[in-house]
């Protein structure tokens, strides 16, 4: 299957002079188109780090990253920004919706960035928040939602645009576990059902099993991977918590 | 250890606290200049002829300072918004609310006491600047200010007023507010109700306030012919409700109008944009109306202030039209003969040239008869025309001329545009058709009206008053003391004395004329500058309290993909509305109040002045919009750097 996503030797460096932190240190990995990927890791092992490079909010110190076959290491900072807008969908640990704008309005605000027409958004609206349950709580505010419903309509806007990933930041940190459950199912269903490429990070073995594939980190090194293949969530959670623990186990077991 | 931590969190968040900084320096400045100029020599000079001007003085510090004091209070709030998290993070560490209080109390004292020192200093260059206008516009000779420590005394105790209750106002909050409320407290933001209701208070807030400009025009010219300032002053007090009404329903209303708009709201951030405009707009909706109230009334103040000082020359030049005018009525007893005031006169000037000229009367009155705004007791007064032409041609006029008839000459439209226009008198056997009316020469002798008449046809007359203008050499000397020694007494019937001088001295009009005006537009901009400058901290601090949230969410707009040149101008885009609102109206009045006044002069016969006032008013708007701007970027700048630092890699 062709690869969305081609990580190659990407290193960051923090710091300068002799106080020099090596966040990144030499990770290449591939991500086919369609996948559901889990990056796992110890608190300091780069997972953020990684994450914010792939995410171009951060520039890597050296190496390659490769999103749809066009490299975004060298892009400008317009340029990077209109890559963000049209190929990349993020879900954020705090659901980062912004407070002021009704979750209609957060959904639709990638479509009216691109300058998408009204009629365009307004069915592509309808669509994603048919699909995500959302429909009869477009007009409320972030407040006034649960938190279930907050990152449910944080996937809705990152589905939107269709983008060739979708990132995802620790997405259950700030939920309850039934909450989480529903989360992973819905990424799940965006997965299988509408073929999304997901990167996630978390340090949440329950919420890693839900992927095709864990990828560890450990001091900035691709350390670990397990391969889901026809095997139970249990058994893949199993083997999460196997790793974690010779990783250190700081993982959560929840 | 509080004083310390006091300390390195002044010197922490200095960026943050530079407005409030800014804010109370400007207004101990401000003060310690005003009352540095209260007490100086030059308006003790004044004070002492006027204790309206002294004690006008004192009450505009006062109000001043109330104002001042309520803007401070609204700013030691913000500063405790801006530290709502820290302090929070203190009482869960355990620290006591009163250790809170006295490391806000140390900071805030630190702060005062700087902002005292450096607002003093400063105030020292501006009471310099401040008296050498008041002497400009007094046309005295502009020398160095004196300091004086009555002022100081003043300004540190208004200074030390100000802290205290400030200190009150945050005490009060800080000794109720709850950890839960400091540290996670999600900001509620208010939904706009009754979208369509606002709307229409705006268009009738908009009306009500059109409606009233117009209203003052004209008010005031038939406050001019009626001589009652009534209607006046209700078109102001309509005027006030209109404009408080109009900004607060339109802040309110205007962005559930633009959101409704799809079209418009779905282009690039303009979704983002509408609701943060709603988020600080629309709950400050009252916050902005009273500013746009407060903004008005100092534009037009300040028009009006500064048209007093153009119209007080205009007047002088009227009044007094000679450096000395010697009146001399025949019915009445004089204390100083006309030779020994000229004697007196030359102590102090050579008399460079000087020229009689007499109002007669027939005994009747022909001419003023049921006239209104005459007295009907009062008889006709002549000039004759070789007088009439000798006087006006010293003034620069033309000679007239008379085709047998006669003209009046009057300062009242009430009389130049009355039925006197078509009467006709008789004198020495011949009729004088009146012929024609004016207003435009000056006031050379205090009676209603005279008519000016061919010279044969006062002969026979009894002359009512003898005038004799004189030209001096110096333009400037010591009128005071001059008009003292010209004055005499005169024993009443009842037995008192009472002063007489019947040497009209242009001087000495000039001299207390040019007093009461300076302290008047000195006053006038004094306020003025507090004001704009209190309305602007507060939009700037309201502003800068919310940059945590605005950065938060520009951070996300930035990971969706908007560009850093995309967020700056959504940035610009949203202080400039917010700054805008209350700002518009008060700039756009400028120009209809500019040209009100320019055709009150007119009305006024005094068409010399129209263009003089349009100016004055475009100096005032563009030293309002200096400020504006000043305070806008100085926003700006702070809002970019502490939203936008750190997002780029």
């Amino acid at each position: 299957m062709k690869s969305n996503l081609v990580i190659e030797n990407l290193t960051k460096y923090y710091g300068s002079g002799s106080v020099v932190t090596k966040a990144l240190d030499g990770v290449s990995f591939e991500v086919e188109q369609g996948s559901f990927t889990a990056i796992m890791g110890a608190s300091g092992s780069g997972k953020s780090t990684l994450l914010n490079c792939i995410s171009t909010i951060d520039r890597p110190s050296a190496g390659d990253i490769r999103i749809e076959g066009k490299s975004i290491t060298q892009l400008s900072e317009n340029e990077l920004s209109v890559f963000r807008r049209d190929r990349l969908g993020f879900i954020f640990q705090e659901y980062n919706l912004l407070d002021t704008l009704t979750a209609g309005e957060n959904i639709v605000l990638p479509l009216n960035l691109r300058k998408t027409d009204a009629a365009e958004t307004r069915k592509s609206l309808e669509n994603v928040a048919g699909l995500m349950g959302i429909a009869d709580i477009l007009d409320k505010f972030p407040r006034e939602m649960s938190g279930g419903q907050r990152q449910r309509v944080a996937c809705a806007r990152a589905l939107i645009t269709q983008p060739a990933v979708v990132l995802a930041d620790e997405p259950t940190g700030a939920l309850d576990s039934a909450n989480s459950r529903q989360l992973m199912k819905t990424m799940q269903r965006m997965n299988t059902e509408l073929s999304s490429t997901i990167l996630m990070v978390t340090h949440d073995a329950v919420v890693g099993s839900y992927a095709d594939r864990v990828l560890f980190l450990k001091d900035g090194k691709l350390w670990n991977e397990i391969l889901k293949g026809e095997r139970t969530r249990e058994e893949v959670y199993a083997d999460i918590l196997a790793v974690t623990a010779s990783l250190g186990g700081e993982s959560d077991v929840g | 250890m509080l004083v310390k931590l006091a300390e390195r969190n002044v010197k922490r968040q200095l960026g943050n606290y530079l407005i409030y900084f800014a804010t109370v320096m400007l207004s101990i400045a401000m003060m310690f200049a005003f009352c540095n100029l209260i007490f100086s020599e030059q308006l003790s000079e004044i004070a002492l002829k006027s204790q309206g001007i002294s004690s006008g003085m004192t009450g505009l510090t006062v109000l001043v300072s109330v104002v001042t004091a309520f803007v401070l209070s609204y700013a030691s709030s913000y500063m405790l918004k801006l530290r709502k998290k820290e302090f929070g993070t203190y009482l869960t560490l355990g620290m006591k609310r009163g250790d809170i209080l006295k490391i806000f109390t140390c900071e805030t004292l630190l702060i005062f006491a700087v902002a005292l020192l450096c607002g003093i200093a400063a105030g020292a260059f501006i009471s310099q600047g401040l008296t050498a206008l008041l002497c400009m516009l007094m046309g005295s000779e502009v020398g160095i200010a004196s300091y004086n420590l009555k002022g100081l005394a003043l300004t540190v105790a208004l200074a030390a007023g100000m802290f205290i209750f400030m200190l009150v106002i945050s005490s009060g909050y800080l000794r109720k507010v709850s950890i839960h409320e400091l540290l996670l407290a999600e900001k509620s933001t208010k939904k706009i109700k009754h979208t369509a209701l606002l709307g229409v208070a705006t268009v009738i807030g908009f009306a009500v306030m059109s409606a009233s400009f117009f209203g003052i025009y004209y008010g005031t010219k038939v406050s001019l012919k009626q001589d009652s300032a009534t209607p006046l002053l209700l078109y102001m007090f309509t005027m006030s409700v209109g404009v408080f009404v109009f900004h607060s329903c339109f802040s309110a209303s205007i962005n559930a109008v633009l959101l409704k708009n799809e079209k418009l709201k779905s282009r690039l951030t303009n979704t983002f944009l509408f609701r943060q405009l709603s988020d600080k707009v629309g709950v400050n909706s009252a916050m902005l109306g009273l500013i746009a109230l407060l903004l008005v009334f100092t534009v037009m103040g300040t028009n009006l202030c500064f048209t007093e000082k153009v119209m007080k020359q205009a007047v002088l030049d009227r009044e007094t039209p000679f450096d000395v005018t010697a009146r001399f009525n025949v019915n009445s007893e004089h204390g100083i003969s006309i030779e020994e005031g000229e004697r007196i006169i030359e102590k102090y000037s050579p008399i460079a040239a000087k020229q009689s000229y007499s109002l007669w009367t027939s005994g009747k009155n022909d001419l003023g008869k049921g006239i209104a705004g005459t007295d009907d007791e009062a008889t006709d007064s002549y000039m004759s025309l070789s007088d009439f032409n000798a006087i006006i041609t010293l003034n620069g006029f033309e000679p007239v001329t008379l085709e047998n008839g006669c003209m009046i000459i009057t300062q009242y439209t009430s009389i130049a545009s009355s039925e006197i226009l078509d009467r006709e008198v008789t004198l020495n056997g011949k009729t004088y058709q009146v012929e024609s009316s004016s207003m435009i020469y000056p006031l050379y002798s205090y009676v209603f009206f005279y008519a000016v008449v061919p010279d044969e046809a006062i002969a026979g007359m009894e002359p009512e008053t003898n005038y004799v203008a004189y030209d001096l050499e110096n333009d400037h000397y010591d009128a005071f003391a001059l008009s003292d020694e010209l004055t005499w007494q005169r024993r009443a019937e009842d037995g008192h004395y009472e002063e007489e001088n019947d040497f009209n001295l242009r001087e000495y009009a000039r001299l207390e004329s040019d007093a009461q005006v300076g302290v008047l537009v000195i006053g006038a901009m004094y306020a003025a500058v507090v004001f704009i400058c209190m309305a602007f901290a507060i939009l700037s601090m309201k502003t800068l309290s919310s940059l945590d949230d605005d950065k938060k969410r520009y951070e996300l707009l930035f990971r969706f993909g908007v560009s850093p040149d995309g967020l700056r101008r959504t940035l610009f885009k949203q202080l400039f509305f917010y700054f805008v609102i209350p700002f518009a109206v008060p700039f756009i009045i400028s120009l209809p109040t500019g040209l009100a006044l320019a055709d009150l002069m007119k009305l006024m016969a005094l068409p010399a002045l129209a263009p003089g006032m349009i100016t004055v008013s475009a100096v005032i708007a563009a030293v309002f919009t200096a400020v504006y701007l000043l305070y806008f970027f100085i926003t700006y700048g702070i809002a970019k750097k502490n939203i936008f630092s750190g997002l780029y890699s």
